[in-house]
């Protein structure tokens, strides 16, 4: 019996010691929101050394933080990448935010100026009134009807005036009540708001109100929905990633599916090489494939595979220091940051490493964090920011590090 | 270290937890099903342990008041009493450790059940992306059904019970239960001491940890005691549950008597630990079991004359 004692005292030892590990309960959020380029700033969405979400703001070029807005309240995150606006650069910058009260998780959305969100412009809800569920995603903004939009944990997408946070339509602020989470970030396009649930469904919502688009994939739909020429693109939890037009109505069906090993997480791109509309997908197997828009068809030799999943959303960056936004695939790199800590940079015409080697994000700073986060980028400087919150620059024609970033660099 | 948990993910936490997501596909997208139907499979693996576990158990009651001798004839020399004590479980081919069998395979069980409950439950979006990691894509359905759904009657299976008093009490009561029937009958103070102490003790601890831990583990433990306590009933009947005295050690003479009781009884039978030699109450007259075993030693005796 003694030896029952012993094994029993042993397992509650386990069991509270796998409990206390860091694997079971009271986990905290801790946030991916990527880095945004606002003229010649980086805001960065980080957590660093504190339970409270900020915004930090950083020189593009020498990293020299210029400010940190601190996120009030409670064990906050940041899951979405912040936006800007209306009114001059980097005037209001909305940004939605995860906040805990009273052990329960919330969402809020600022729209934030020079003093931060001590002194926001406004948010919603106000603190005090209706609460809204957990925001996973990041905000849209539709510069045509100035209204931005959210969606919820709770299913609920959300329309607010860009300039006073008041909601649109419908009672409580809820526009659209999707039935099922919404962890993506909604996209706006042709009077149209897309956005993905947690049931696998991809819907269009007229900014008018009223379904346009209901499409059913076998998985979730976690990623922002991408539209280009009357067919939205988006990858899902079943592996595959969907093209479907959008005036598929509301038992819409894809016009080609592709499929990858793992579950379709990262945003898509778009880009257009000899005359021919490509689409970048990322999976978490650590794939990355080019398919022709129009059919669906692998345009690379073979997909290419990093060391690890791939949850960020890659970033097309110019090779030349103006930008160049509307410049050809040929003078741009596909820059993908994957699990491992280690970013990518590939030729996107071939699917070819364009850099030496990868660029491993652990070999300095904290070291040991993932890329979960957008790499986000401007110029040709792609922006990287690790689970640890270490904030990379790095030159999209060489892979190599910008000093003056990261702390340890 | 890391091999170590690379060979505990590969061989218990990665199929435990592909297992209870696709049981979670299969089953109306309920995870509470999911578990309970994972207990069920778990059980029903574990069974010939659990039988050899009830044996053992039956056997130790057996041979209490053998071992009572031996103790009154040696004394105190304890050195004499574990070396008798020994060659009587050589003899009659127990092994005294041999109940232990069931709990230790559970222990990595048990622990690989939380650590899967937390996993396939992720409460942010970062374990999310690390659950993608262990799920088989060659097997059908799980990729699909995540994320899943928390819900399963009044608690959140990834949360502790709101109630903080529901699920402790189902599982301390049921395992409270079944240690009650399981108890062995001794006539050894310090034994009868020992066994109120477990008798009490684990359903409490188990009680305890509930209030802390994911209501899934505790879905686990409640359903898992249900079958155990069936198994034992069909095996032995209600046992001491229904006795006051014996396993529970209330008083030294009566379990001295009891086990007296059982010995004669094992005499009349002719087959040790047959019938009412366990936990002082033993089979239910007229059970399934206890007639078999009568018929059995019916048989043995007519063989020997």
């Amino acid at each position: 019996m003694s030896g029952r004692l012993l094994l029993i005292l042993l397992l509650s030892g386990l069991l509270v010691g796998s409990a206390c590990s860091g694997a079971g309960l009271g986990v905290t959020f801790q946030g991916w929101g990527g880095p945004t380029a606002v003229g010649n700033s980086i805001y960065v969405p980080t957590k660093r050394d504190s339970d409270q979400a900020s915004l930090q703001i950083f020189d593009a070029v020498s990293g020299a933080m210029n400010n940190s807005f601190i996120v009030t309240g409670e064990s906050t995150a940041i899951y979405g990448t912040p936006v800007q606006g209306p009114g001059l650069e980097g005037q209001t910058t909305f940004v939605s935010v995860i906040y805990t009260d009273d052990g329960n998780d919330y969402g809020r959305v600022y729209a934030i100026g020079p003093e931060g969100f001590d002194n926001p412009i406004w948010q919603f809800p106000e603190p005090g009134l209706n609460s809204v569920g957990v925001i996973f995603g990041g905000t849209a903004y539709s510069q045509t009807s100035n209204t931005v939009y959210f969606g919820t944990d709770d299913g609920m997408l959300y329309a607010l005036d860009a300039n006073t946070g008041e909601s649109k339509l419908g009672t409580g602020g809820v526009f659209f009540p999707a039935e099922s989470p919404i962890w993506g970030t909604p996209l706006v396009q042709g009077g149209v708001v897309y956005f993905g649930t947690m049931d696998g469904r991809l819907y269009g919502v007229s900014e008018n109100g009223g379904k346009t688009l209901e499409f059913r994939a076998g998985g979730a739909i976690a990623a922002t929905p991408i539209v280009e020429e009357g067919v939205a693109y988006v990858g899902s939890f079943d592996k595959n990633f969907y093209a479907v037009p959008v005036n598929g109505g509301l038992n819409a069906r894809e016009t080609w599916k592709y499929t990858t090993n793992s579950w379709i997480w990262a945003d898509a791109l778009f880009g257009e090489a000899r005359g021919q509309d490509l689409i970048f997908i990322s999976s978490l197997d650590g794939s990355v494939h080019a398919v022709d828009a129009a059919s669906g068809t692998l345009l690379w030799a073979e997909p290419f595979f990093a060391s690890e999943g791939i949850r960020g959303t890659p970033a097309l960056v110019s090779k030349s220091a103006s930008g160049g936004q509307f410049s050809s695939l040929a003078d741009k790199v596909l820059i993908v940051g994957s699990r491992d800590g280690r970013v990518y940079g590939l030729d996107p015409q071939t699917g070819t490493a364009a850099w030496d080697g990868p660029f491993n994000t652990r070999d300095l700073g904290d070291g040991g964090g993932q890329i979960l986060a957008p790499v986000g980028h401007r110029g040709n400087t792609a922006y990287v920011v690790t689970s640890k919150y270490d904030i990379f620059a790095i030159d999209a024609n060489t892979g190599q590090g910008l000093a003056g970033f990261s702390p340890a660099q | 270290m890391g091999i170590i948990i690379d060979i505990w993910d590969a061989l218990l936490l990665g199929p435990m937890l592909n297992a209870l997501i696709f049981l979670y596909g299969i089953l109306a997208s309920n995870f509470g099903l999911s578990i309970i139907a994972f207990t069920i499979v778990v059980r029903i693996a574990m069974y010939p342990l659990t039988r050899k576990q009830i044996n053992a158990s039956r056997a130790m009651s057996r041979l209490q008041p053998r071992i009572q001798e031996i103790r009154q004839k040696h004394g105190k020399d304890s050195q004499k009493v574990t070396q008798e004590t020994m060659r009587l479980y050589k003899e009659e081919g127990v092994n005294p450790v041999g109940c232990l069998g069931p709990m230790v395979v559970q222990l990595p069980i048990w622990i690989g059940l939380y650590q899967s409950i937390i996993q396939a439950l992720p409460q942010n979006p970062e374990r999310l992306v690390d659950l993608s990691q262990k799920l088989y894509s060659w097997l059908p359905g799980v990729h699909t059904a995540v994320p899943l759904n928390k819900g399963f009657l009044w608690f959140d299976l990834s949360e502790p019970d709101p109630t903080r008093v529901m699920l402790p009490l189902l599982v301390g009561g049921s395992m409270w239960v079944q240690q009650k029937m399981m108890a062995n009958p001794s006539t050894d103070p310090r034994q009868m001491q020992m066994n109120r102490m477990m008798q009490w003790m684990m359903p409490v601890m188990f009680g305890m940890i509930t209030i802390q831990f994911p209501s899934g583990l505790a879905l686990y433990w409640v359903v898992s005691n249900v079958i155990g306590i069936a198994l034992q009933y069909r095996a032995q009947g209600w046992g001491n549950l229904l006795s006051s005295a014996g396993g529970d050690g209330q008083t030294v003479e009566a379990g001295a008597r009891k086990a007296a009781d059982s010995s004669k009884e094992m005499v009349v039978h002719g087959e040790p630990g047959s019938v009412g030699q366990d936990s002082g109450g033993g089979d239910r007259p007229g059970s399934e079991t206890a007639r078999r075993r009568s018929r059995r030693g019916r048989r043995r005796r007519r063989n020997r004359g």
